[in-house]
């Protein structure tokens, strides 16, 4: 390792040497791969239990309690102003949170933020908003609600798979935002598949009675009921009914395919996963699967149990995250 | 707390115990990359604020470590990303930038990444393992450690570095992929 670098996280080098070290790192792109993974290496190893861990962390619980209790919020105010508002991973944005609460005592019109919910590729979470519905987020989904629901309407916005299960309130509809069309309930069981940018929307009814309209035009809303699925075809809306539910089975954290060609899903993969997935195997076409999955089991195991099917094989592509059909 | 520490289970009634668990280890992260200790107590303390004000709504289906991860992980981001320094730290908030940036582990993988990094050091040959451990793990410095085994501080400095190339190709799906594309301007 470069003499700099070690000396750097030795914490021996001088002003000066610093300077050069990362000098030379604007140029030398080999010495700022090896300085990346040493800082990266170092930190993972951060991750090891320490002896003295626990009688430090119990001290600075102590702190944090005490924080708590004076409600100093301020302690993190510095920090939290100053967080982007897209945080990737199920963080609620606190600082929206935070700011609603402190409005509230000082004004006395709170304002509305808003919340953001996200998940992650091959993960799932259980959102529970403050009117008592409850939305399961599919992987990659992003649900968007206010800290507080305005007088009228309770309006979220999704992008992505989502189950909800809406609390009943007749003067206060919940309307659900996608990006082409919104669906409106007054308290029911719906399923919503609906990722931006991707010509694929479709809802499942289970219980109750939802409307689905295009988001510019409401008049012409579709009525759905029980055991109804709407497809966006294009740009017209086709009914259809079900009597399989294995297509909610991904609240459970498992991937159910029905007589699914390769190619729905791989798609499917694709989305779920954040994966890129090339089929150079022309024959797989032909065949339909059908076939349960855990979710957490990852992509490569559902291509293996696959494999066990029909012959194939795959080559996964860590660097480019993309998978290689053959 | 293993793999299957799902937060679900208990987040409101085990909170104390998930922060004396991992509270020091987090700070240790987040210090790898800011530039001021005091900022990485304040950046673990906020996750721990979430935590806390979410306790009883979140219901995350993953493993509890690769979650506290994630989110030390993306505060300490914004963090980087948000600083405005002084000239003189400038290079080297890039540099850690950069770093934190190129770290692929991410909560779409269900390891738990203390295991993940303990299995790597299992595998260093054992003199090698002790020394790397003393440095890393007990924070001792190089002299002290050659004080200890009565080698000199060459040998340690030699020993540290087989450990450093071994743990970085054990560990190669952890660090960076991209790092000549994250480094430009």
């Amino acid at each position: 390792m470069h003499d700099l670098i070690v000396r750097y996280f030795n914490g021996e080098i001088t002003a000066e040497e610093k300077q050069t070290l990362f000098s030379l790192m604007d140029t030398d792109a080999d010495l700022r791969k090896e300085f990346i993974s040493a800082q990266n290496l170092r930190a993972l190893t951060a991750w090891l239990p320490s002896s003295e861990d626990e009688v430090f962390s119990t001290g600075k619980l102590l702190s944090f309690r005490q924080a708590r209790l004076k409600k100093s919020r301020k302690i993190s105010y510095r920090h939290i102003i100053g967080y982007a508002a897209t945080i990737c991973i199920a963080i609620v944005s606190t600082w929206g949170l935070m700011l609603t609460k402190s409005t509230v005592a000082v004004e006395k019109e709170p304002l509305i933020t808003y919340e953001e919910f996200s998940t992650p590729a091959g993960q799932r979470a259980l959102v529970k908003l403050h009117d008592g519905t409850t939305v399961w987020l599919n992987a990659r989904s992003t649900l968007k609600y206010p800290s507080r629901f305005a007088k009228g309407e309770r309006k979220v916005e999704l992008n992505g798979e989502a189950f909800f299960e809406v609390s009943h309130n007749e003067k206060v509809p919940f309307v659900v935002s996608t990006e082409r069309l919104d669906i409106k309930v007054l308290g029911t069981k719906f399923n919503v598949f609906a990722y931006k940018g991707r010509n694929e929307f479709n809802t499942s009814l289970l219980e109750g009675s939802v409307k689905v309209y295009d988001n510019r035009n409401e008049s012409e809303a579709v009525h759905m009921k029980p055991n109804e699925r709407l497809d966006l075809v294009g740009n017209k809306l086709v009914r259809r009914p079900f009597s399989n539910m294995d297509f909610l089975l991904w609240k459970e954290g498992i991937y159910a395919f029905d007589d699914a060609t390769f190619d729905e899903i791989v798609k499917k993969l694709e989305l779920y996963y954040d994966v890129t997935i090339l089929v150079k195997n022309p024959k797989l076409d032909m065949y339909k699967f059908s076939g349960k999955f855990r979710q957490r089991d990852g992509v490569e195991s559902v291509l293996r149990t696959l494999q066990k099917v029909r012959s194939f094989s795959f080559v996964k592509d860590d660097d480019r995250n993309q998978i290689t059909i053959r | 707390m293993d793999n299957s520490a799902y937060i679900k289970v208990d987040l409101p009634t085990h909170f104390d115990k998930i922060y004396v668990t991992y509270f020091a280890r987090m700070y240790r992260f987040a210090k790898e990359y800011v530039l001021f200790d005091e900022d990485a107590e304040n950046i673990v303390q906020d996750v721990f604020l979430v935590l806390w004000e979410k306790r009883e709504v979140l219901d995350i289906q993953i493993s509890l470590v690769s979650y506290l991860f994630s989110l030390v992980k993306n505060r300490s981001l914004d963090y980087l990303r948000h600083q405005v320094v002084a000239d003189e730290y400038k290079q080297e908030l890039k540099a850690k930038l950069s770093s934190l940036e190129a770290m692929s582990y991410s909560v779409g993988s269900d390891e738990n990444i203390e295991h993940v990094v303990a299995t790597a050091i299992d595998k260093l040959p054992e003199r090698c393992r002790e020394i790397f451990i003393k440095s890393r793990v007990e924070g001792k410095k190089y002299r002290e450690i050659a004080d200890e085994l009565q080698i000199s501080v060459n040998t340690v400095e030699n020993q540290m570095s087989i450990a450093l190339k071994r743990l970085r190709t054990e560990l190669k799906d952890y660090l960076p992929l991209l790092i000549f594309l994250l480094y430009v301007n």
